[in-house]
């Protein structure tokens, strides 16, 4: 049989058929249309309600919103077998099967909270960090760069924050009873072997790295992470930053220095390089202010780098630094054994720093960091003894004397490699593993003579898993294996935070850890089965956090073990402690327009190291120290201007003498420094020259003048003692930073907008 | 017969697709109503509710998710408690995430991401070092890709007023921007009655106050 559809029989069939389906589709709206009302409460884990929940059907329209009590109501109008989805921010989503017939149906949820990095507990709450990435830190980028007394030098703005110690003398980090070289620098996860600039004895340096190269740091004053090792006190872990926004150039003028830099940026936003170069020469400062010691050689300063970033897919980034510097200077002061005599030093650094890193997800939660950085650094130190006529002293001298007359020429090499792999858990939660592996070669040459020269090869490996039971409870476990070829010796480092979020804003944190780090490579030469020093550090942190208010009070207490001793012998008998309390407020809203911080620091340590007799508070630490900093901007001037007042109260200083009748040290004299001022000032302009964004910046230390003493040194003989003086009471700055492309003003303030 | 069925079905189809698309276009309707008289913390928190059940029951339009994300963004711009922001940022952005991915090259959702920047650097100033040239950037990506965005060129205005001039803002651009974002909102068509059309009283009583 065949059908054969002429135009009119279809047509008709269609509107049959529309009748039809009009017909079942009142039918199916009527049936449908059994309006069954939903209603419930959603309330949290501890039944309290949760306002603004979204209550709906699975992929349907149908749905409200909770009141202030968490009730909700809504009629639906699908059928059957449904789902009810109630959702709310920061819970985890709950889904409930219902079945609709019409009758009323109460559906009451119980939200759980979802793991969220905003809400939860904080586990490295005992270090600082600044970044403009996390939402909440205590500092920002920028705070390093305006902090009155720190001249953009990234260890001088961390003095401000507590646990450090106002060491004017050295370029250092001295953190919470810690020497100098307790406190370890890391770029992108290596370690940076020289942080500093060559310095001249009892004269701080400056750090090598500008703070514009990071956009991350985290400074860590105690119980940091396993990932990181070979640092008794403290770690200041800095990231450098990726791709920039733009193509830009700058350039930085003064009457100390000159610089420029060029930043590209590729059109397709994939990849960039970059180079800049500077120079620097306090010849005509120290003409113009007149400095204590006779600088024949003015510190000068050069140096060049450059860098190329690349994004090599959508997770992975590739990033080299690579950056030469050196600096000479050359000085003069009275000798103190002699008053005809003059003590003549001079120094000469160079120093190649590169590093590569290189970060990708390699699956799904799997990430991949690994690092690889070479640097070489040669010291070249002179002194010698001269007479009025700066002319070299001739004639046999007394042995003490004639100590004074030496070359040193010093040689490091440090390779390392580095490669941490991270796996996230569930919620928040993930482990972290790695290894490391560095090789060092430090040579030391004495009067071109004697050369001593110790090769390492080190390695370690390291695990850590961040727990988090609950948003509110989280726990941070890891370890660390080291071995140095050098010592022939393992150490074995555990490392333990626990976290506990008090209430929304409240936390309290507790960390452990064992840190070693091999003793100075002065005394390695001497013996080199020392065992590595050992600190133990137990740390209570409680922390109240908004965005715009921080409140942190620490106490510590910290175990030295194995010191380097000589007593005369050379061992690792050496011990000591420290213990203290911290406060840290800063607070960015109750002033209207004004940023401040004010840091509180009490430390009580004694050691028993080097040639000390027996346990005595080292010449560094100070008891009391505090730090007020304040920053304001001032819209219609264009002008931020920041202050901050430093003050420590004063340091122990000593006179260790060997008596070798009684073939023991002893301490022949000694007393305490006056305690420690310094307020400085710095203000920033904005302004426009030419087409160039300018920041025109002034700032002086020491605006008061007060009368600053580091120490004393003394004769060989222990009559003469001689406070240790900073070269000029104030250093006063002033400069220009113009860029082009990007607008770098922004840099330099951050009260904007 | 077989032809018959064959026509029925795709009849059926056809008129199940009407009938959906009918209650799309009522809910959307309803919604943006509801979105237009909004005021408070709770409206805005109700309605975003409203448009992400849309968007979570549609899937593919790119417009409910819009609506949702401009919801909480006003929502953010309303809290008193200013550490609550990010949190609503946060998930106005995961919505926008989304929306950007149904609709590539979206002048308004690149405007809305901008808008959600300036909602968090309301937070704390000092975010404005690196929000505000990120914030700049996408206004930019917005217009060149629709010049006559009323709405961009109102956050662009908004900017340009707001910053200081030692940043390169200045009043009079701001107002010179927000007079030509006035004026083209009497030019600029909506592609759809769900995309956005906001903003253009708000911007006329902005312009009124700006010139007092």
């Amino acid at each position: 049989m065949v059908y054969k559809i002429n135009y009119f029989t279809f047509v008709l069939s269609i509107e049959i058929m529309k009748g039809v389906l009009m017909f079942l589709g009142v039918m199916m709206a009527v049936l449908g249309a059994a309006q069954t009302p939903i209603t419930g409460r959603v309330l949290d884990k501890k039944s309290r309600p949760i306002v603004g929940a979204s209550i709906g059907i699975k992929d349907g329209y149908d749905g409200t919103t909770s009141d202030s009590l968490g009730r909700f109501k809504f009629i639906c109008y699908d059928k059957d077998s449904q789902t009810v989805v109630i959702s709310a921010m920061g819970y985890k989503s709950l889904e409930q099967k219902i079945f609709l017939s019409g009758n009323p149906i109460e559906v009451n949820g119980m939200l759980k909270e979802e793991p969220n990095e905003l809400a939860a507990v904080i586990i490295t709450a005992g270090s600082f960090e600044a970044s403009d990435e996390k939402k909440t830190t205590v500092l920002k980028p920028l705070d390093i760069v305006t902090t009155a007394s720190a001249n953009a030098d990234v260890a001088a703005a961390l003095r401000t924050l507590p646990g450090t110690q106002q060491v004017g003398e050295s370029a250092e980090l001295f953190v919470r009873g810690g020497a100098g070289y307790e406190t370890r620098q890391f770029i992108d996860g290596t370690t940076v072997a020289n942080p500093f600039f060559g310095q001249a004895p009892d004269i701080a340096s400056r750090g090598r790295f500008s703070p514009f190269l990071f956009k991350g740091t985290v400074f860590s004053t105690g119980g940091y992470s396993a990932l990181y090792g070979q640092a008794l006190s403290s770690a200041l872990i800095l990231e450098s930053i990726d791709l920039p926004e733009q193509t830009t150039a700058s350039a930085n003028v003064s009457g100390l220095f000159v610089g420029g830099q060029y930043q590209h940026l590729a059109k397709d936003k994939k990849s960039s390089w970059g180079a800049s170069g500077g120079y620097t020469n306090l010849g005509v400062y120290f003409k113009l202010i007149k400095q204590r010691p006779d600088f024949f050689d003015a510190p000068k300063v050069y140096n060049a780098d450059v860098n190329f970033r690349k994004k090599t897919s959508k997770t992975g980034m590739l990033k080299f630094y690579g950056a030469y510097a050196g600096n000479k200077l050359g000085l003069r002061n009275p000798d103190i054994d002699d008053a005809s005599l003059k003590n003549s030093f001079s120094l000469n650094n160079h120093n190649l720093y590169t590093n590569m890193s290189y970060k990708e997800r390699l699956a799904n939660r799997l990430k991949l960091n690994a690092g690889f950085s070479v640097s070489l650094n040669k010291d070249d130190l002179f002194q010698q003894l001269q007479n009025q006529d700066n002319k070299p002293v001739t004639g046999t001298l007394p042995q003490e004397l004639a100590a004074k007359n030496f070359g040193v020429k010093n040689t490091n090499l440090l390779a390392q490699m580095r490669a941490v792999l991270e796996y996230k858990l569930r919620g928040l939660s993930a482990v972290r593993g790695g290894a490391e592996y560095w090789y060092s070669s430090d040579e030391v040459r004495f009067n071109n003579r004697f050369t001593n020269t110790l090769n390492d090869n080190f390695a370690s490996v390291f695990a850590e898993a961040d727990l988090y039971v609950t948003n509110d409870l989280a726990a941070k476990l890891g370890a660390r294996a080291e071995h140095s070829s050098l010592l022939s010796q393992w150490n074995m480092a555990p490392r333990m935070s626990l976290a506990y979020k008090l209430n929304k804003r409240s936390q309290i944190s507790a960390d452990y850890g064992i840190f070693y780090q091999k003793p100075l490579n002065q005394y390695l030469i001497f013996k080199r089965d020392l065992p590595y020093m050992q600190a133990n550090h137990y740390i209570l942190t409680f922390q109240k956090m908004t965005v715009l208010n921080t409140f942190r009070a620490q106490v510590f207490n910290k175990d030295y073990r194995q010191l380097t001793r000589f007593g005369p012998d050379t061992t690792g008998g050496g011990r000591g402690y420290a213990r203290g309390v911290e406060f840290f407020w800063r607070d960015k809203k109750s002033l209207k327009d004004f940023d401040y911080w004010i840091t509180y620091s009490f430390l009580d340590t004694k050691r028993q190291y080097l040639n000390f007799p027996y346990e005595m508070t080292p010449n560094f630490a100070a008891k009391h120290t505090a730090n007020v900093v304040i920053k304001r901007y001032f819209t219609k001037l264009k002008t931020q201007l920041n202050l901050n007042y430093q003050f420590a109260t004063g340091r122990p200083y000593y006179n260790i003498r060997y008596n070798s009748s009684q073939s023991k040290w002893m301490v022949e004299d000694e007393g305490r420094t006056i305690s420690f001022n310094n307020l400085s000032f710095s203000a920033n302009y904005l302004t426009t020259v030419g087409k160039a964004f300018t920041v025109f910046v002034f700032s002086i230390t020491n605006v008061l003048n007060t009368k600053q003493v580091f120490g004393y040194n003394y004769s060989f003989d222990g009559q003469v003692k001689q406070p240790i003086l900073p070269p000029a009471r104030q250093f006063v700055f002033v400069g220009a930073f113009l860029s082009w492309g990007q607008d770098r003003r922004q840099d330099a303030i951050n009260n904007n907008l | 017969m077989k032809k018959m069925f064959f026509t029925a079905a795709v009849i059926l189809l056809a008129q199940c697709l009407v009938a959906q698309s009918e209650r799309y276009t009522a809910f959307m309707t309803q919604h943006l109503k509801q979105l237009d008289t909004a005021r408070s913390v709770v409206d805005y928190q109700n309605v975003a509710n409203s448009f992400e059940r849309v968007a979570n029951a549609e899937k593919s339009e790119w417009q409910p998710f819009y609506h949702a994300a401009y919801a909480l963004c006003m929502k953010s711009f309303e809290l008193k408690d200013k550490d609550a922001v990010d949190a609503v940022v946060d998930k106005g952005d995961a919505l926008l995430a989304v929306a950007e991915s149904l609709s590539p090259n979206n002048a308004e959702i690149i405007t809305l991401k901008a808008m959600m920047l300036t909602s968090r650097m309301s937070v704390d100033m000092s975010r404005g070092m690196t929000m505000g040239p990120k914030s700049a950037m996408m206004l930019g990506q917005a217009l060149q890709l629709q010049p006559n965005n009323p709405r961009a060129l109102m956050q662009m205005a908004q900017n340009k007023y707001y910053t200081p001039e030692a940043f390169g803002g200045s009043q009079k651009g701001g107002i010179a921007l927000l007079e030509k974002c006035i004026a083209s909102y009497e030019t600029f068509k909506p592609a759809s009655a769900f995309d956005p059309n906001w903003g253009k009283e708000y911007a006329v009583s902005l312009l009124q106050s700006w010139k007092k």
